[in-house]
Protein backbone atom coordinates (compact mmCIF):
# COMPACT_ATOMS: atom_id res chain seq x y z
CA UNK A 1 0.00 0.00 0.00
CA UNK A 2 1.61 3.32 -0.46
CA UNK A 3 0.71 6.74 1.25
CA UNK A 4 0.84 9.12 -1.14
CA UNK A 5 1.10 12.33 1.54
CA UNK A 6 0.69 13.85 5.33
CA UNK A 7 -2.27 14.54 5.25
CA UNK A 8 -3.94 11.04 4.29
CA UNK A 9 -2.35 9.07 7.16
CA UNK A 10 -5.70 8.79 9.41
CA UNK A 11 -7.28 7.47 5.81
CA UNK A 12 -4.84 5.10 5.31
CA UNK A 13 -4.96 3.96 8.94
CA UNK A 14 -8.76 3.82 8.71
CA UNK A 15 -8.51 1.77 5.34
CA UNK A 16 -6.61 -1.03 6.43
CA UNK A 17 -8.78 -1.25 10.06
CA UNK A 18 -11.23 -1.88 7.35
CA UNK A 19 -9.68 -4.29 5.38
CA UNK A 20 -8.79 -5.57 8.97
CA UNK A 21 -5.12 -5.28 8.74
CA UNK A 22 -3.15 -3.69 11.31
CA UNK A 23 0.19 -3.75 9.90
CA UNK A 24 1.76 -3.90 6.83
CA UNK A 25 4.71 -6.04 4.86
CA UNK A 26 6.31 -3.06 3.13
CA UNK A 27 4.53 0.56 2.83
CA UNK A 28 5.49 2.51 -0.29
CA UNK A 29 6.07 6.31 0.44
CA UNK A 30 5.55 8.94 -2.83
CA UNK A 31 8.99 10.31 -1.98
CA UNK A 32 8.12 13.79 -3.84
CA UNK A 33 5.72 14.38 -0.73
CA UNK A 34 8.02 13.82 1.84
CA UNK A 35 11.40 15.25 0.42
CA UNK A 36 11.32 18.37 2.74
CA UNK A 37 11.29 16.57 6.17
CA UNK A 38 13.85 15.16 7.91
CA UNK A 39 14.62 11.64 7.19
CA UNK A 40 14.19 10.65 10.90
CA UNK A 41 10.75 12.19 11.53
CA UNK A 42 10.25 10.37 8.64
CA UNK A 43 11.29 6.94 9.34
CA UNK A 44 9.29 7.36 12.68
CA UNK A 45 5.98 8.23 10.64
CA UNK A 46 6.30 5.59 8.10
CA UNK A 47 7.22 3.12 10.64
CA UNK A 48 3.52 3.68 11.78
CA UNK A 49 2.54 1.14 9.25
CA UNK A 50 5.27 -1.22 8.42
CA UNK A 51 8.75 -1.88 9.41
CA UNK A 52 9.94 -2.23 5.52
CA UNK A 53 9.77 0.69 3.53
CA UNK A 54 9.86 1.21 -0.18
CA UNK A 55 10.75 4.77 -1.78
CA UNK A 56 8.69 5.93 -5.20
CA UNK A 57 9.38 8.88 -6.86
CA UNK A 58 7.24 10.07 -9.84
CA UNK A 59 8.80 14.10 -10.60
CA UNK A 60 12.51 13.52 -10.18
CA UNK A 61 12.72 14.97 -14.09
CA UNK A 62 15.93 12.86 -13.48
CA UNK A 63 16.53 13.04 -17.42
CA UNK A 64 16.41 16.66 -17.59
CA UNK A 65 17.80 17.94 -14.91
CA UNK A 66 20.67 20.28 -15.27
CA UNK A 67 24.01 18.89 -13.67
CA UNK A 68 23.94 21.04 -10.96
CA UNK A 69 20.45 20.50 -9.99
CA UNK A 70 21.22 16.64 -10.41
CA UNK A 71 23.72 16.81 -8.47
CA UNK A 72 21.40 18.65 -5.51
CA UNK A 73 18.56 15.92 -6.02
CA UNK A 74 20.92 12.74 -5.64
CA UNK A 75 22.33 14.52 -2.14
CA UNK A 76 19.19 15.13 -0.66
CA UNK A 77 17.89 11.90 -1.72
CA UNK A 78 20.78 10.20 -0.33
CA UNK A 79 20.62 11.49 2.68
CA UNK A 80 16.91 9.93 3.28
CA UNK A 81 18.21 6.74 1.70
CA UNK A 82 20.81 6.52 4.32
CA UNK A 83 18.08 6.46 7.41
CA UNK A 84 15.30 4.99 5.67
CA UNK A 85 17.29 1.72 4.67
CA UNK A 86 14.68 1.13 1.97
CA UNK A 87 13.79 -2.03 0.25
CA UNK A 88 14.12 -0.80 -3.34
CA UNK A 89 13.85 3.13 -4.48
CA UNK A 90 12.16 3.45 -8.09
CA UNK A 91 11.35 6.26 -10.74
CA UNK A 92 10.18 6.33 -14.37
CA UNK A 93 11.50 6.87 -17.52
CA UNK A 94 9.08 10.28 -18.57
CA UNK A 95 9.10 13.47 -20.47
CA UNK A 96 8.36 16.23 -18.28
CA UNK A 97 8.98 19.29 -20.93
CA UNK A 98 7.74 19.76 -24.43
CA UNK A 99 10.23 22.81 -25.98
CA UNK A 100 9.99 25.58 -23.51
CA UNK A 101 7.29 24.52 -21.59
CA UNK A 102 6.65 22.41 -18.09
CA UNK A 103 4.22 19.98 -18.31
CA UNK A 104 1.87 19.58 -16.36
CA UNK A 105 1.04 15.73 -16.78
CA UNK A 106 4.53 13.72 -17.59
CA UNK A 107 4.73 12.36 -20.95
CA UNK A 108 5.70 8.66 -22.40
CA UNK A 109 9.81 8.77 -23.19
CA UNK A 110 10.69 8.21 -26.98
CA UNK A 111 12.74 5.17 -25.84
CA UNK A 112 15.68 6.92 -27.65
CA UNK A 113 19.07 8.17 -26.03
CA UNK A 114 19.80 4.78 -24.60
CA UNK A 115 23.44 5.98 -23.69
CA UNK A 116 22.12 9.48 -21.98
CA UNK A 117 19.11 7.23 -19.94
CA UNK A 118 21.89 4.74 -18.68
CA UNK A 119 24.41 7.46 -17.79
CA UNK A 120 22.12 8.91 -15.29
CA UNK A 121 20.55 5.40 -14.04
CA UNK A 122 24.11 4.61 -13.09
CA UNK A 123 25.13 8.03 -11.73
CA UNK A 124 21.89 7.68 -9.73
CA UNK A 125 22.34 3.94 -8.69
CA UNK A 126 26.02 4.95 -7.22
CA UNK A 127 24.33 8.01 -5.37
CA UNK A 128 21.92 4.94 -3.77
CA UNK A 129 24.28 2.86 -3.68
CA UNK A 130 21.81 0.41 -4.01
CA UNK A 131 20.07 -0.64 -7.42
CA UNK A 132 17.18 1.55 -8.90
CA UNK A 133 14.06 0.27 -10.40
CA UNK A 134 12.50 1.99 -13.47
CA UNK A 135 8.55 1.64 -13.53
CA UNK A 136 6.77 0.31 -16.94
CA UNK A 137 4.81 3.55 -18.37
CA UNK A 138 1.14 3.03 -19.04
CA UNK A 139 0.98 3.67 -22.82
CA UNK A 140 -0.53 5.96 -24.99
CA UNK A 141 2.13 6.33 -27.92
CA UNK A 142 3.05 4.60 -30.59
CA UNK A 143 6.70 4.34 -30.04
CA UNK A 144 5.44 2.40 -26.43
CA UNK A 145 6.10 -0.99 -28.69
CA UNK A 146 9.95 -0.33 -28.02
CA UNK A 147 9.26 -0.13 -24.22
CA UNK A 148 10.24 -3.66 -23.48
CA UNK A 149 13.16 -3.78 -25.80
CA UNK A 150 14.72 -0.31 -24.54
CA UNK A 151 14.06 -1.29 -20.65
CA UNK A 152 15.45 -4.71 -21.07
CA UNK A 153 18.68 -2.67 -22.56
CA UNK A 154 18.84 -0.07 -19.74
CA UNK A 155 18.58 -3.12 -17.41
CA UNK A 156 21.70 -4.81 -18.75
CA UNK A 157 23.91 -2.32 -19.30
CA UNK A 158 23.14 -1.09 -15.44
CA UNK A 159 21.97 -3.68 -13.41
CA UNK A 160 18.77 -1.61 -12.46
CA UNK A 161 15.88 -3.49 -11.59
CA UNK A 162 12.23 -2.79 -13.30
CA UNK A 163 9.09 -2.18 -10.88
CA UNK A 164 6.39 -3.30 -13.10
CA UNK A 165 3.00 -1.82 -12.70
CA UNK A 166 0.11 -4.42 -13.64
CA UNK A 167 -2.40 -1.96 -14.45
CA UNK A 168 -0.43 0.13 -16.64
CA UNK A 169 0.72 -3.08 -18.96
CA UNK A 170 -3.31 -3.60 -19.01
CA UNK A 171 -3.74 0.17 -20.03
CA UNK A 172 -1.02 -0.14 -22.85
CA UNK A 173 -3.01 -4.24 -24.43
CA UNK A 174 -6.36 -1.66 -23.87
CA UNK A 175 -4.51 1.25 -26.36
CA UNK A 176 -3.31 -1.66 -28.75
CA UNK A 177 0.44 -0.96 -27.81
CA UNK A 178 1.48 -4.62 -26.70
CA UNK A 179 -0.61 -7.35 -24.51
CA UNK A 180 0.73 -7.93 -21.19
CA UNK A 181 1.88 -11.49 -22.14
CA UNK A 182 4.66 -9.97 -23.64
CA UNK A 183 5.51 -7.82 -19.94
CA UNK A 184 5.08 -11.84 -18.41
CA UNK A 185 7.05 -13.51 -20.51
CA UNK A 186 9.65 -10.80 -20.27
CA UNK A 187 9.60 -10.49 -16.33
CA UNK A 188 9.06 -14.02 -15.96
CA UNK A 189 12.00 -15.75 -13.17
CA UNK A 190 12.84 -12.07 -12.10
CA UNK A 191 12.76 -10.76 -8.52
CA UNK A 192 10.36 -8.21 -8.87
CA UNK A 193 8.12 -5.43 -7.31
CA UNK A 194 4.89 -5.03 -8.33
CA UNK A 195 2.26 -2.08 -8.39
CA UNK A 196 -1.39 -2.13 -8.77
CA UNK A 197 -3.69 0.69 -9.49
CA UNK A 198 -6.94 1.70 -11.77
CA UNK A 199 -7.38 3.10 -15.27
CA UNK A 200 -9.80 5.25 -17.18
CA UNK A 201 -10.90 6.03 -20.72
CA UNK A 202 -10.58 9.39 -21.94
CA UNK A 203 -13.20 10.31 -24.96
CA UNK A 204 -10.68 13.18 -25.58
CA UNK A 205 -8.10 11.47 -25.91
CA UNK A 206 -9.36 8.31 -27.28
CA UNK A 207 -7.52 6.32 -24.88
CA UNK A 208 -7.46 4.75 -21.65
CA UNK A 209 -5.08 6.53 -18.72
CA UNK A 210 -3.54 5.66 -15.87
CA UNK A 211 -5.44 7.73 -13.38
CA UNK A 212 -5.31 5.99 -9.83
CA UNK A 213 -9.16 7.38 -9.46
CA UNK A 214 -11.38 3.81 -9.47
CA UNK A 215 -11.71 0.85 -8.04
CA UNK A 216 -9.03 -1.58 -9.02
CA UNK A 217 -10.29 -4.00 -12.22
CA UNK A 218 -10.58 -7.41 -13.10
CA UNK A 219 -8.95 -7.42 -15.89
CA UNK A 220 -5.68 -6.10 -13.74
CA UNK A 221 -6.71 -8.18 -10.50
CA UNK A 222 -6.63 -11.48 -13.38
CA UNK A 223 -2.89 -10.20 -14.35
CA UNK A 224 -1.87 -9.89 -10.97
CA UNK A 225 -2.58 -13.54 -10.50
CA UNK A 226 -0.63 -14.38 -13.63
CA UNK A 227 2.59 -11.90 -12.42
CA UNK A 228 2.23 -13.66 -8.96
CA UNK A 229 2.55 -17.12 -10.66
CA UNK A 230 5.63 -16.15 -13.20
CA UNK A 231 7.89 -13.69 -11.10
CA UNK A 232 9.75 -13.80 -7.65
CA UNK A 233 7.51 -10.66 -6.58
CA UNK A 234 8.92 -9.33 -2.94
CA UNK A 235 5.89 -7.00 -2.48
CA UNK A 236 2.85 -5.49 -4.12
CA UNK A 237 1.61 -1.99 -3.92
CA UNK A 238 -1.80 -0.51 -3.87
CA UNK A 239 -1.95 2.83 -5.49
CA UNK A 240 -4.87 5.20 -5.14
CA UNK A 241 -4.74 8.85 -5.89
CA UNK A 242 -8.33 10.37 -6.44
CA UNK A 243 -11.85 9.49 -5.19
CA UNK A 244 -10.76 7.84 -1.96
CA UNK A 245 -13.25 6.26 0.17
CA UNK A 246 -12.13 4.37 3.34
CA UNK A 247 -14.97 1.67 1.73
CA UNK A 248 -13.47 1.51 -1.89
CA UNK A 249 -10.14 1.03 -0.98
CA UNK A 250 -10.57 -1.41 1.44
CA UNK A 251 -13.02 -3.62 -0.98
CA UNK A 252 -9.50 -2.76 -3.50
CA UNK A 253 -7.29 -4.26 -1.07
CA UNK A 254 -9.10 -7.12 -0.24
CA UNK A 255 -9.60 -8.08 -4.00
CA UNK A 256 -5.88 -7.73 -4.00
CA UNK A 257 -5.45 -9.86 -1.51
CA UNK A 258 -7.42 -12.57 -3.21
CA UNK A 259 -5.75 -12.16 -6.48
CA UNK A 260 -2.27 -12.39 -4.62
CA UNK A 261 -3.36 -15.94 -2.73
CA UNK A 262 -5.04 -17.03 -5.90
CA UNK B 1 -4.05 16.69 -32.17
CA UNK B 2 -1.49 14.24 -30.48
CA UNK B 3 -1.66 13.31 -27.34
CA UNK B 4 1.16 15.75 -26.84
CA UNK B 5 -0.09 18.78 -28.31
CA UNK B 6 -3.36 18.06 -25.95
CA UNK B 7 -1.11 17.97 -22.91
CA UNK B 8 0.26 21.16 -24.35
CA UNK B 9 -2.22 23.05 -24.42
CA UNK B 10 -4.37 21.83 -21.32
CA UNK B 11 -0.59 23.02 -19.71
CA UNK B 12 -0.86 26.24 -21.12
CA UNK B 13 -4.67 26.79 -19.97
CA UNK B 14 -3.93 25.42 -16.55
CA UNK B 15 -0.55 27.00 -15.39
CA UNK B 16 0.84 29.35 -17.84
CA UNK B 17 -2.63 30.74 -18.09
CA UNK B 18 -2.59 31.28 -21.45
CA UNK B 19 -4.15 30.12 -24.81
CA UNK B 20 -1.03 30.17 -26.61
CA UNK B 21 2.74 29.49 -26.13
CA UNK B 22 4.31 32.87 -25.18
CA UNK B 23 6.86 34.05 -27.70
CA UNK B 24 9.96 33.61 -25.12
CA UNK B 25 9.61 31.93 -21.84
CA UNK B 26 12.79 32.61 -19.52
CA UNK B 27 14.33 29.62 -17.81
CA UNK B 28 11.90 28.40 -15.01
CA UNK B 29 10.43 25.91 -12.48
CA UNK B 30 7.02 24.52 -13.40
CA UNK B 31 6.27 26.48 -10.14
CA UNK B 32 6.81 29.33 -11.57
CA UNK B 33 4.70 29.00 -14.78
CA UNK B 34 2.30 31.28 -13.82
CA UNK B 35 4.54 33.99 -13.51
CA UNK B 36 6.82 32.97 -15.83
CA UNK B 37 4.07 33.63 -18.53
CA UNK B 38 2.96 36.91 -16.80
CA UNK B 39 2.94 39.81 -19.09
CA UNK B 40 4.92 43.06 -17.35
CA UNK B 41 2.19 45.50 -17.89
CA UNK B 42 -0.35 42.78 -15.99
CA UNK B 43 -2.77 44.86 -13.88
CA UNK B 44 -1.41 44.39 -10.12
CA UNK B 45 -4.44 41.87 -9.68
CA UNK B 46 -3.49 39.42 -12.14
CA UNK B 47 -0.67 39.12 -11.04
CA UNK B 48 -2.12 38.54 -7.61
CA UNK B 49 -3.62 35.79 -8.69
CA UNK B 50 -0.72 34.61 -10.74
CA UNK B 51 1.43 34.61 -7.17
CA UNK B 52 -1.08 32.99 -5.78
CA UNK B 53 -1.31 29.89 -8.24
CA UNK B 54 2.27 29.56 -8.68
CA UNK B 55 2.48 29.17 -4.67
CA UNK B 56 0.06 26.07 -4.81
CA UNK B 57 1.67 25.11 -7.61
CA UNK B 58 5.27 24.74 -5.20
CA UNK B 59 3.36 23.16 -2.50
CA UNK B 60 2.33 20.45 -4.84
CA UNK B 61 5.82 20.27 -5.36
CA UNK B 62 6.56 18.94 -8.60
CA UNK B 63 9.92 20.24 -9.13
CA UNK B 64 10.74 18.38 -5.79
CA UNK B 65 12.03 21.52 -3.93
CA UNK B 66 13.23 20.84 -0.12
CA UNK B 67 11.89 24.47 1.28
CA UNK B 68 9.27 24.35 3.88
CA UNK B 69 8.40 27.84 3.39
CA UNK B 70 8.11 30.02 0.25
CA UNK B 71 6.90 33.71 0.13
CA UNK B 72 6.38 35.73 -2.79
CA UNK B 73 6.05 39.46 -2.16
CA UNK B 74 4.97 42.08 -4.76
CA UNK B 75 8.00 44.68 -4.82
CA UNK B 76 6.07 47.87 -5.36
CA UNK B 77 2.55 46.83 -3.71
CA UNK B 78 1.37 45.67 -0.64
CA UNK B 79 0.75 42.45 -1.28
CA UNK B 80 2.29 39.52 -0.20
CA UNK B 81 1.72 35.56 -0.17
CA UNK B 82 3.26 33.00 2.26
CA UNK B 83 2.82 29.08 1.20
CA UNK B 84 4.07 26.61 3.87
CA UNK B 85 4.05 22.60 3.90
CA UNK B 86 2.72 19.91 5.85
CA UNK B 87 5.21 18.81 8.17
CA UNK B 88 3.37 16.24 10.57
CA UNK B 89 1.29 13.49 9.85
CA UNK B 90 -2.67 14.66 8.91
CA UNK B 91 -1.51 18.14 8.94
CA UNK B 92 -2.20 20.10 5.97
CA UNK B 93 -0.63 22.70 3.48
CA UNK B 94 -1.15 26.22 4.73
CA UNK B 95 -1.47 29.79 2.83
CA UNK B 96 -1.88 32.95 4.01
CA UNK B 97 -2.67 35.99 1.14
CA UNK B 98 -3.20 38.05 -0.63
CA UNK B 99 -2.13 39.95 2.53
CA UNK B 100 -1.58 44.07 2.48
CA UNK B 101 2.04 43.54 3.09
CA UNK B 102 5.66 43.52 1.60
CA UNK B 103 7.89 40.85 3.44
CA UNK B 104 10.45 40.65 0.86
CA UNK B 105 12.07 44.10 0.73
CA UNK B 106 15.82 42.84 -0.56
CA UNK B 107 16.92 40.32 -3.40
CA UNK B 108 16.31 39.83 -7.17
CA UNK B 109 12.90 40.12 -8.86
CA UNK B 110 11.74 37.23 -10.81
CA UNK B 111 11.81 37.36 -14.52
CA UNK B 112 10.49 41.10 -16.07
CA UNK B 113 8.21 41.09 -13.33
CA UNK B 114 7.79 43.78 -9.71
CA UNK B 115 8.12 40.42 -7.75
CA UNK B 116 10.31 38.83 -5.30
CA UNK B 117 10.03 35.49 -3.66
CA UNK B 118 12.10 33.80 -1.16
CA UNK B 119 12.38 29.58 -0.11
CA UNK B 120 13.28 28.97 3.22
CA UNK B 121 13.48 26.12 5.12
CA UNK B 122 12.70 27.41 8.21
CA UNK B 123 8.79 27.18 9.25
CA UNK B 124 6.32 30.05 10.71
CA UNK B 125 4.63 28.57 13.89
CA UNK B 126 1.09 27.61 12.49
CA UNK B 127 -0.97 29.89 14.57
CA UNK B 128 1.00 32.54 12.95
CA UNK B 129 -0.81 31.68 10.25
CA UNK B 130 -4.06 33.48 10.72
CA UNK B 131 -2.52 36.83 11.76
CA UNK B 132 -0.99 37.31 8.03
Amino acid sequence: MSVNNLSEFGLAKAVLAEAGLSRLDCVEILWDNYCHLDPGALAAMVARFSDRVSMHVMWSQFLERDAESWKAYLAQLRAHVRVLRPIAVSDHLCRFRSEALRLLIPQEHDYRALDHVCERVSEYQEALQQPLALENFASTEIHATRQIEFLDAVSARTGCGILFDVSNAVVGELNGLGPVDLWLQWLAGRTIQLHVGSYAFNEGSGLYHDTHNSDVSTETTRRLTEAMQVMRVTSVCYERDYQKTVASMAGDLRSIHAAVLA
Amino acid sequence: MTLEERVRRLTLKQIYQRQEEPSALPTHLLWQAPLAAAAPNDPVGVLSARMELAGRLWLRNLDLRFSRRLIISHCEEPLSYVFQRANLPDETNLVAGPSRVSLLRHGPTMFHLPIRFFESLETYDRTLFASF
